[in-house]
């Protein structure tokens, strides 16, 4: 069996960009949303998808498996000065991919 | 591994309540509190009783009336004060003609935020670990000042305020968070791979998170000025470093109160299995036998007009 924090996938920006948007869309298949509009880079998390710390740490888990690594540093990305960001964008999560998976 | 996790896991509060670094924090919080002449207690939230017996130990001779919102609770407080010797009664309603009798414990269904007593009516109110799950807090403050005599005692601690969590503690329990949902994830693919239906999380509107985890805690200098606010000097104002290693993260895990908190929408049980099952992983990955929790401890009077 392999080690799943080795057997990295190797993503373009693009792949990772529809995986992160179908991994949103799965997840959010069954939520009461007032928007309708299909989830792309500029989809905001908190305004347009409503979520809340656990939405986020369960996106975070679906991120992991979508590219077969853990313990990726999302602190980088979800807290600034210590504190939790207000709001996150679909585009700032694959940049953060795309920079974490390069390393 | 799916078979860390215990299949059945005791979901109340009876099983943290017991544990060994939370009984010494509540041991080191009432043993500093003026209970001296205190005759007549009121204990919000009480649970299952286990600080409201230390209050009852500092002051021989009073009665208490527990107030908490959960019948299973209620219960397991109830077979744990008659234990001790107490008489005990239960109540649906507040009982607005409350008539403490030495040695009594009355134990009552209902929310911490209707006190329809008379002013005055007691020497001591306390709310152990629960002040940071109600709302309206300056509505709170104001009916427990109402309800107390001049000269009482207001107590409470909790671990939910701002500055509650150093920062590794922070990353253990985000980190432990995962963990669980990870856990969840594999027993979800497992079930389908043998042809049963996946663990799916309904997304629902929380009823104790919303408060507890959504809500700005408060800082040590709001809690001052709340307090004053509502007639209550502060006489004691500190925070109890309290150490949690995997057996006190299991026990609260397991309780269905706080896996409602972390993993709101998993069904009922998943969701302590899972937090009980991987607290040990949570601080093995960040190479700690423990985390430190910080407490507040609070002790306030009503002032005398």
């Amino acid at each position: 069996m392999s080690d799943p924090s080795t057997a990295t996938k190797t993503l373009t920006r693009d792949e990772l960009e529809s995986g992160v948007c179908a991994l949103l869309t799965d997840m959010t298949s069954d939520w009461d949303l007032d928007s309708t509009e299909p989830i792309n880079g500029e989809t905001r998390l908190m305004a347009d998808l409503a979520f809340n710390s656990i939405d986020v740490v369960q996106l975070v888990v679906g991120l992991e498996a979508l590219v077969q690594r853990r313990h990726l540093h999302f602190e980088q990305l979800l807290m600034v000065d210590g504190r939790y960001v207000m709001e996150l964008q679909v585009k700032q999560i694959v940049d953060f991919l795309a920079e974490q998976l390069a390393k | 591994m799916l078979d860390a996790a215990p299949q059945n896991v005791d979901t109340t509060y009876d099983r943290f309540a017991n544990d060994p670094a939370y009984v010494a924090a509540n041991e080191g919080f009432v043993e500093g509190l003026p209970l001296r002449g205190v005759t007549r207690i009121l204990d919000l939230c009480g649970g299952t009783g286990a600080v409201g017996q230390l209050l009852l130990a500092g002051a021989p001779g009073a009665s208490l009336y527990q107030i908490d919102l959960d019948p299973v609770q209620i219960g397991l407080a109830a077979q744990n004060y008659a234990q001790l010797g107490y008489a005990v009664r239960r109540i649906d309603a507040p009982d607005l003609g409350y008539a403490p009798a030495s040695r009594g414990v009355t134990l009552q269904l209902g929310s911490a935020t209707d006190l329809p007593f008379s002013e005055g009516t007691f020497d001591c109110v306390n709310i152990a670990n629960a002040i940071h799950l109600i709302g309206g807090k300056e509505a709170l403050v104001g009916a427990i000042s109402r309800v107390l005599r001049p000269g009482g005692i207001f107590t409470f601690s909790t671990g939910f305020y701002a500055g509650c969590w150093p920062p590794l503690t922070q990353q253990v329990y985000y980190e432990w968070t995962k963990e669980a949902m990870t856990w969840i994830a594999r027993k979800s693919a497992a079930q389908v791979a043998a042809g049963g239906p996946a663990i799916k999380r309904q997304r629902v509107k929380p009823q104790l998170s919303e408060v507890a985890y959504q809500n700005r805690w408060l800082t040590l200098d709001e809690w001052r000025a709340l307090l004053s606010d509502s007639g209550l000097d502060v006489q004691h104002l500190a925070e109890r470093p309290v150490l949690f290693d995997e057996n006190s993260l299991a026990a609260i895990g397991s309780y269905q109160g706080l896996a409602e908190a972390q993993l709101g929408g998993y069904p009922e049980g998943i969701a302590s299995q899972a937090l009980a099952g991987t607290a040990a992983g949570a601080l093995e990955g960040a190479g700690v036998s423990s985390v430190q929790h910080n407490w507040l401890e609070v002790c306030a009077i009503k002032r005398k007009d």
